[in-house]
């Protein structure tokens, strides 16, 4: 199997068939196309989106539905033929990623969200033109606000 | 923000060297034309903001943050 001595975790083991490819890199790291989307025990439901060509970048992701329930996913054509997908309903995992803004809050981009076609490892950082997400979104909950059930 | 009414055709200048013309309208779009010089980075506003954001956030997140993060969403 590969190795790829990362940063974050050292060296670690992977098989080629998990690689997500980003055909276009993502925004500001356009040569970034190869990533290994890690879930560590004790950290779930982070999702490390691990970089194969620079050991030092990884993102930190949470799945989208965790963040916002009722987040609506739309993906522009050109978007959907990247992913060699027909329709954004079936089959695609979807990550926010997460950054510390200014105030300390840990925020997610929810206004491009990774999209990975679970079928063929292939993925687009979809980058939405409305209005509708930001790309801070403060992460709800607390456990302070966890209401009891 | 200034606002500036135009129609179809028409133009506006930005500064001496950036002209924005209107190329047509329709309900929901304008399509718009754009002349600069070569060094103007031009960008939809979305994928600005998305390239600043996973510069930011490819700084990465330390472990105490990390930590706080995890308690926060309840793991």
């Amino acid at each position: 199997m590969p190795q790829f001595a990362t940063t974050q975790f050292g060296p670690i083991e992977y098989r080629e068939d998990a690689v997500v490819e980003f055909p276009h890199g993502l925004p500001a790291f356009e040569d970034q196309t190869r990533f290994l989307a890690i879930e560590r025990p004790g950290y779930g439901p982070i999702v490390f989106l691990q970089s194969l060509l620079r050991p030092e970048l990884c993102f930190l992701t949470l799945p989208v539905p965790l963040v916002d329930p009722a987040y609506q996913l739309s993906l522009a054509r050109e978007e959907l033929a990247a992913l060699d997908l027909q329709d954004a309903d079936t089959g695609v995992l979807c990550l926010a990623i997460l950054s510390v803004a200014e105030n300390r809050a840990v925020t997610a981009n929810l206004l491009a969200p990774v999209v990975v076609n679970r079928a063929n490892r292939r993925a687009v950082q979809a980058v939405r033109p409305d209005a509708v997400y930001s790309h801070q979104h403060v992460l709800p909950g607390g456990r302070g606000e966890t209401p009891c059930s | 923000m200034l606002v500036i009414r135009r129609r179809a055709g028409e133009s506006l200048l930005i500064g001496d060297d950036v002209e924005i013309e209107i190329l047509e309208l329709s309900p929901a779009q304008v399509k718009i034309g754009i002349r600069a010089p070569r060094q103007v980075t031009i960008l939809r506003k979305e994928v600005h903001l998305t390239r600043a954001q996973n510069r930011t956030a490819s700084q990465g997140i330390s472990s105490q943050v990390l930590t706080e993060l995890l308690d926060k969403i309840g793991r």
